[in-house]
């Protein structure tokens, strides 16, 4: 079902994980954030129909899951002793452009009418 | 104080909130007064874990960080850090704390007649629920409970809240129970189209919504799998993929409680929402044509003795809908297999439905004509034996009612769903101008009047 709380969260949780992706690139250190935000994105798997209307699935679900997959990927080098600045890099770049597609959705949810 | 300003707004909000609350006085229902108090209330204690969170975990996680920029010669400020590091998560909170705040304004300042909100908590209440449900302005109909609408966006802070920031470290936040701290009224939230809150052809759409209520209340999907099995047969698949074949027959399933209870218009209701807001199937929705095809079938088999209310309804929806269904047909949208496997579900869903005895709208439409006969026969009896007349409560069939409702505009103390029935199967004649004060004074007399054999009843218990 579409939901703002369904985004909402999605969106807390990514917006953890650019805090937890930062901290480790500035200071070294795996913080909750990092660690939770990895958790959950192993375990959840992100699809736009669930979270928004049909015209937006057109629209967003391709770029999402892209975004999302890219992100998947880099996570088990994130979960590594030593990552190197380039991965931290990448992942920050990542999480940061699925935010910014999710925020996108999110306000276009707001402006639109769904299924009943 | 660090992020002091969102600090101050949440306050504000909150005093906002409260002042709304005290400002319910004016709702002339005391139930969706209520109601409304308590989902002021959750939004109130959603703001107040907002504001714990902002202040006893990024606050403090920000200190510690800031703390660690001067061991490594960095010397951030914490206004600094948050700055950097949790920015996102400060503009999504803001982003949450809004949210709350419209939802309780577009709850309290209803644009819907509160006699349709006390018609829909009937629904509720005929079948044994008292949980509280408040009604929201939006852009969209949809149903969600409390806890969803509040916690689900602020858990992944409270999980992480619970954690030291460095792992190892003494250094952490002491975690307050925040949700002990501030519980929640379980309840849930029903929202309409807000120009659509005086359209009494949506109206029924609003009943859809409440059986996904009920749903997860009584959880009609398990009884409904339990009877398919009763009967050594599995539910129909509609998907492969069983989780999406579950959601697409809640939303079947909703639909055909909707128009056995709400009766033959639901279909129209739907019809018509689906030509404002088509779409194609989702995960949590089948393809409109199956789900048009399903309520057909109540079209196509319920039949009522009593009155011509129902054979009326039936055939004016079922010219509005025949085309569509047609045409569906025709472009290869409803394949034959798709049709009996929907037969199948609407044939078993109708008989367990029937078995819960429910207040179903051939039920209604028998209860007026019977309990009409009894009153007309009482006073005709009364004045025979020259004792004081009852006023007789008149049988009127479909042309009456959509005379004296429509032509006369005379407000009518029926069932709502009788009513509502007529006048969406006369909708060319229905203006909002000239109908909707007349539509609401007739719930409004129908629920005086229930009142009143209420009471009646109790002082004849009591004599």
């Amino acid at each position: 079902m579409a939901s703002y709380s369904g985004i909402e969260s999605w969106l807390s949780v990514i917006a953890g994980g650019i805090t937890g992706i930062g901290l480790r690139k500035d200071f070294g250190i795996r913080t909750p954030e990092l660690d939770y935000f990895i958790e959950y994105c192993t375990k959840t798997p992100m699809s736009v129909s669930a979270l928004a209307p049909s015209p937006l699935v057109r629209n967003y679900d391709e770029l999402v899951k892209d975004a999302y997959s890219k992100l998947l990927s880099m996570l088990n080098d994130l979960q590594k002793e030593k990552v190197s600045e380039e991965i931290l890099n990448e992942a920050l770049d990542g999480a940061q452009r699925l935010y910014g597609l999710l925020n996108a959705v999110y306000n276009a949810v707001r402006a639109n009418v769904i299924p009943v | 104080m660090p992020l002091e300003s969102v600090i101050g707004h949440i306050d504000d909000l909150v005093g906002q909130i409260n002042s709304l609350i005290s400002n319910l006085q004016t709702v002339p229902y005391p139930r969706v007064r209520n109601y409304l108090g308590i989902s002021g209330q959750n939004f109130a204690s959603g703001l107040r874990i907002v504001k714990e969170m902002l202040k006893e975990y990024i606050i403090k996680r920000a200190e510690i960080i800031a703390n660690l920029s001067k061991d490594q010669n960095q010397t951030l400020s914490v206004d600094d850090v948050i700055r950097s590091y949790w920015h996102q998560q400060v503009s999504n909170t803001y982003s949450i704390v809004e949210r709350f705040n419209n939802d309780t304004l577009m709850q309290a300042k209803a644009n819907i007649p509160f006699e349709i909100y006390h018609w829909l908590l009937d629904f509720f209440y005929n079948m044994g629920l008292d949980t509280p449900v408040v009604l929201q302005q939006s852009n969209q109909f949809i149903n969600q409970s409390f806890k969803r609408a509040i916690v689900e966006p602020l858990e992944y802070l409270i999980k992480i809240g619970e954690k030291p920031i460095i792992p190892g470290s003494l250094v952490q936040v002491k975690s307050p129970d925040i949700l002990k701290n501030y519980p929640l009224t379980s309840g849930y939230i029903i929202s309409y189209i807000s120009g659509e809150g005086t359209n009494p052809l949506l109206w029924p759409v609003l009943v859809h919504e409440a059986f996904h209520i009920m749903d997860k209340e009584i959880n009609f999907m398990s009884r409904i799998e339990k009877h398919f099995t009763s009967l050594d047969k599995k539910l129909p698949v509609l998907n492969k993929n069983p989780e999406v074949n579950s959601k697409w027959i809640e939303e079947i399933l909703a639909d055909v409680l909707a128009i056995h209870t709400f009766g033959p218009m639901y279909a129209y209701s739907l019809l018509d929402y689906f030509e404002r807001a088509p779409y194609v199937q989702t995960i949590d929705h089948p393809e409109m044509s199956i789900r048009l095809y399903s309520v057909y079938q109540y079209l196509d088999s319920t039949r009522s003795n009593y009155t011509d209310i129902l054979y009326r309804c039936v055939n004016s929806c079922k010219g509005k809908i025949i085309n569509k269904i047609d045409r569906y047909e025709k472009s290869g949208q409803l394949e034959e297999d798709e049709k009996q496997k929907i037969q199948e579900l609407y044939k078993e869903i109708s008989e367990w439905y029937e078995s819960l005895k429910p207040n179903s709208f051939t039920q209604t439409l028998k209860n007026y004509v019977l309990e009409s006969r009894r009153s007309v026969s009482e006073a005709e009896k009364a004045e025979s034996e020259k004792k004081f007349v009852l006023f007789p409560n008149l049988l009127f069939d479909f042309d009456e009612i959509r005379n004296l409702l429509l032509e006369d505009r005379i407000s009518l103390a029926i069932d709502p769903n009788i009513l509502l029935n007529v006048v969406l199967a006369n909708l060319e004649l229905y203006n909002r101008e000239r109908h909707l004060d007349v539509l609401v004074d007739s719930i409004k007399k129908w629920k005086v009047k229930q009142a009143w054999q209420l009471s009646i009843h109790e002082i004849n218990e009591r004599l």
